[in-house]
């Protein structure tokens, strides 16, 4: 191996393998947790701003707004309620209204929601058939990707729901849903969903409380007491964000909440905990490069006669120097990489975890823009550590360490 | 007539503190191949005068030609690039860098100096020395004889004029002592180069009966102790 500053400083790291292997294990803690955090924050916050894109309002029973929003957006709380189904054909008729989008939601399959809906909500995620056919009549469902992959169900299977949002719930067997497409990944609360025209909910309900589709009479009734659970509103204008909310409140049974609003809250909300968990990784950093300091500043004590030694044979102040700051510069970027490592595993065994609940999506294998920071943080540590180690080693005094 | 390659004239230094006594030493000329004892009590600015000689500290008065070449005129920097190239040293402890085998501490001259590394010219010293089979080494592996002769490897490394060895032979036995200088010697006259040795040790001069000698005292007026 040639002698270089480097291949130097990796020789007198592994010199000591227990104070290096320290020092790496700090500052791979520090940046793990950094890195952890910026990537699934990162990770969060996109998803959440993909699956509200596009939605400017969401139209639901009284209740928590954030609640309304959780449940009919990101589908990971209970809904606060049902509307009326008349709801939707007056809004519809709003000249302040582009677009509205049912939904109904109530049942689930395999802990998967079903949503009951209309081709507008796929669209308008950008869902596209990966085998079969978009859904033309009750009792049909199109799986999103991650339903598929993960229940291994396939096109003409049939299934059956379960009464509730949460697995466990009693399944409706006389009432089982037929499987006629499947969606290509989006990267949205739609993997997530199984989809199915508004009225499987309706019907599902009707076949298990033992009423008579085919019955007139009993179907009108039904009719009139049609509910949703919520609708999704795109405004015409952005004149609408005015009067919209403020007329649907109004109405008694009906609230109206602002998703970009209400994610903002919530992420007020989860940055304290974030920042909280950023400010112990800046601890643990601010750790890693005092102790890399005292392991450069120590070794360089026990070094010093090879230091003089280097500078008898004719190595400058400056040559030495760049040996120390090889050193601490080397430490670093193991330390970073291995952190690095460390962070985006510990987010991808996260996300794993985090799949059975089927609400959030976390990859290991996303880096955060942030995370380049990251990287010139470590180099600043890493230099902030060795400089004043490299500084002393400058000033070696050659005469008297060989002296002594 | 020989040309020189040592001349020291109305030399002193003197260590910075305010009670410290400037040490001055004798002129003294060395023609070139030939070789030089400096002899004197410990203490007696024996170690100051060869650190002088390489360039490690800087005289505040007289002057001092190494191979045709005034040192006390050279900047740290090209000061440092001609130690490199022209001196080899060997100090009283022999330091080894623990981390590196005994082809790399060989390696490490032409590293520190600037100089392209040749494997083959270590392979050649460790021959030369007996060495060939501790190449992979790691110093705490070696006896102390064997750390001595990878030290002097290494001071020969850069092909020297001059190389200056500090008390090469202190805790040394007679037999000891004497193969010591003989190594030093033949591989100085192998280099090409002449050899200055400080020491307090009266059996060097035998070992090297036709070596100028510079005696140094402890008396104030010539060298005080440093």
């Amino acid at each position: 191996m040639r002698l270089n500053a480097f291949s130097l400083a990796l020789k007198s790291l592994r010199h000591k393998p227990l104070s290096t292997a320290l020092t790496l294990l700090l500052m791979a803690i520090g940046i793990a947790m950094m890195s952890f955090v910026l990537s699934a924050s990162r990770q969060l916050e996109e998803g959440a701003l993909r699956d509200a894109q596009g939605i400017d309002l969401v139209v639901g029973a009284k209740g928590s707004p954030l609640q309304l929003i959780l449940s009919s957006i990101y589908h990971i709380d209970i809904p606060t309620g049902n509307i009326p189904l008349a709801a939707q054909a007056q809004l519809a008729q709003n000249r302040l209204v582009k677009k509205v989008i049912p939904l109904a939601l109530g049942d689930s399959y395999a802990g998967f929601r079903i949503a009951g809906t209309n081709a507008d909500y796929i669209a308008h995620y950008g869902g596209k058939l990966a085998l079969g056919k978009l859904f033309d009549a009750p009792l049909q469902a199109v799986l999103g990707s991650q339903v598929a992959t993960r229940t291994g169900a396939a096109v003409g299977m049939t299934f059956a729901g379960s009464h509730g949002l949460a697995r466990g719930g009693e399944e409706h067997k006389d009432a089982p849903f037929t499987v006629v497409g499947i969606l290509q990944p989006t990267g949205t609360v739609l993997d997530r969903l199984v989809l199915t025209p508004v009225e499987s909910v309706w019907r599902v309900h009707e076949i298990v409380n033992g009423i008579d589709v085919n019955d007139k009479e009993e179907k009108a009734a039904m009719d009139e007491e049609r509910e949703l659970t919520a609708l999704l509103v795109q405004y015409a204008s952005p004149l609408a964000a005015v009067s919209l909310p403020r007329m649907i409140n109004s109405r008694s049974e009906l609230q109206a909440a602002q998703p970009a609003f209400e994610a903002a809250k919530l992420f007020r909300m989860l940055g304290v905990g974030i920042d909280v968990l950023r400010g112990i990784a800046a601890i643990v950093l601010l750790s890693a490069a005092l102790s890399m300091f005292v392991a450069l500043y120590n070794a360089l004590e026990e070094r010093k006669t090879d230091l003089a030694i280097l500078r008898v044979l004719g190595a400058s102040p400056h040559k030495l120097m760049l040996l120390l700051l090889a050193e601490g510069l080397l430490l670093t970027t193991l330390g970073a990489l291995l952190g690095w490592s460390l962070g985006h595993a510990a987010v991808e065994v996260l996300g794993r975890l985090l799949s059975n609940d089927q609400n959030l999506s976390l990859s290991g294998a996303i880096i955060a823009p942030d995370e380049v920071w990251l990287a010139a943080v470590a180099l600043a540590v890493g230099l902030l550590a060795s400089v004043l180690p490299a500084m002393r080693a400058y000033r070696t005094d050659i005469a008297t360490t060989l002296s002594r | 007539m020989n040309s020189l390659m040592l001349q020291i004239s109305e030399l002193s230094y003197r260590y910075s503190g305010a009670r410290s006594t400037p040490l001055t030493f004798p002129s003294f000329a060395l023609p070139q191949g030939q070789h030089a004892i400096i002899l004197g009590p410990s203490g007696c600015g024996k170690s100051t005068l060869l650190h002088l000689l390489a360039a490690i500290l800087s005289p505040q008065q007289g002057t001092l030609q190494v191979a045709g070449i005034d040192i006390t005129s050279l900047s740290r920097h090209a000061a440092d690039a001609w130690r490199g190239r022209t001196i080899g040293f060997l100090p009283q402890k022999l330091a080894l860098v623990a981390s590196l085998t005994v082809h790399e501490n060989l390696r490490l001259a032409p590293y520190a100096a600037g100089m392209a590394a040749d494997a083959s010219r270590a392979n050649e010293l460790l021959r030369a020395l007996g060495l060939q089979d501790k190449a992979n080494a790691k110093p705490h592996q070696l006896s102390q004889g064997q750390q001595q002769r990878v030290a002097i490897a290494r001071a020969m490394f850069n092909c020297p004029k001059l190389v200056l060895a500090d008390e090469p032979t202190a805790n040394l036995d007679d037999a000891a002592c004497a193969a010591a200088i003989d190594l030093i010697e033949s591989q100085a006259a192998e280099a090409g180069a002449s050899l200055v040795i400080a020491t307090h040790d009266a059996r060097v001069l035998q070992a090297l009966p036709d070596a100028a000698v510079l005696r140094l005292s402890a008396s104030k007026e010539t060298a005080p102790c440093a």
